[in-house]
């Protein structure tokens, strides 16, 4: 059975909108729902890899139930594409991801960075443009669904972090995740590089859609703010990846 | 752009409560959302909510312990060519909501 789809009330003025901001917001709202279905199929791989690696029940828990979330995120931006859009806006689909692969990495190495790369890196990057996002945000049905998708997203990224905090995870480990964490964040920011450069030209910021240069600021932003510190946080050398950040490694 | 406050509040929220507890991962929806949204804004309401997380039994994963050791740098000056590469056929990273 199809999950429903929220019902956003949606907002008398924005009849009134120009239709040029109309389909501007319905076409990002409905690109975003799409891309979140490609999240639960990550946490499809990140639940079975946290089941592989016999992390806490807990843990594991909250990635499962990433995977609802995430198709909930989905509906939340159907619902606002369809209300903003002059047009039909159908559903999209699921469809199958590729998955990062590492390689030489053992196995149990690989799962270890699949849930690092998804949820410590991806995720709390997410957070940050979720942030960006609701911190223009104004038409109330919007702001509504980015408080929900922002307030899932912390704790999806928090499973990342709650594993490295684990006693499942040693010396042996956090050496490989600091071996792999350059690496890792250059394909995840060349991926939002990729990401940002199809986003349309324009901005309507109170409707919850940042320009592609404020995003892609947000995004540094993380990397500094956020995942860098959390991995030197989580007794990760990042020395490496810091020398990367720092030599202007974004700018590729 | 979110201010450095709200930024900082957001590290905590996430990366400090992610690393010290898995039952804070798993707390109040309505705690995580208002420390995340309310930073840098209402400091009343965060700090309420903050107060929320403390007040959660957390259980620890050997978090502390483990920042306090000292840990091998493996390749830490290594040129690139050294460093293992994430295969570039694209897709190379997780999906991206942008």
């Amino acid at each position: 059975m199809a999950r429903d789809e929220p019902s956003l009330a949606l907002p008398g003025d924005v009849a009134a909108l120009d239709v040029e901001t109309r389909r501007f917001v319905a076409t990002t709202a409905a690109r975003r729902s799409e891309l979140e279905l490609r999240g639960a199929a990550a946490f499809t791989v990140i639940t079975q890899a946290l089941i592989d690696l016999r992390a806490d029940l807990r843990i594991v828990d909250l990635a499962a139930r990433a995977i609802g979330d995430e198709l909930d995120h989905s509906a939340i931006y159907l619902a606002l594409a369809r209300a903003y859009a002059t047009n039909d806006v159908p559903a999209p689909r699921p469809e199958p991801i590729e998955v990062p692969v590492y390689p030489g990495v053992s196995d149990d190495g690989q799962r270890l960075l699949q849930v690092v790369g998804m949820c410590s890196i991806n995720e709390t990057m997410a957070c940050s443009f979720l942030e960006l996002c609701l911190e223009g945000a104004t038409a109330a049905p919007v702001r509504a669904g980015l408080r929900t998708v922002l307030e899932d997203e912390i704790r999806h990224a928090r499973i990342g972090w709650a594993y490295l905090g684990s006693p499942d995870v040693g010396d042996a480990e956090r050496r490989l995740v600091s071996d792999w964490l350059r690496p890792m964040l250059r394909a995840q920011w060349r991926g939002w590089l990729d990401q940002m450069a199809t986003l349309p030209e324009g901005e309507r910021i109170e409707h919850g859609c940042p320009s592609a240069a404020a995003i892609a600021q947000a995004a540094r932003a993380s990397l500094r703010d956020l995942v860098l510190p959390g991995f030197a946080e989580a007794g990760i050398d990042i020395s490496n990846a810091l020398g990367w950040f720092e030599s202007g490694g974004l700018a590729s | 752009m979110p201010s450095s406050a709200s930024r900082s509040k957001l590290f905590h929220t996430i990366v400090v409560v992610g690393l010290s507890s898995a039952s804070a991962a798993c707390g109040p929806k309505e705690a995580t959302v208002a420390r995340a949204t309310d930073a840098g804004k209402d400091s009343a309401s965060a700090d309420a909510a903050d107060d929320d997380a403390s007040d959660a039994t957390p259980v620890t994963f050997g978090a502390s312990d483990a920042a306090d050791e000292p840990v091998v740098g493996i390749g830490n000056n290594a040129p690139d060519a050294a460093i293992p590469c994430v295969r570039d056929a694209s897709p190379s990273c997780w999906p991206i909501y942008v």
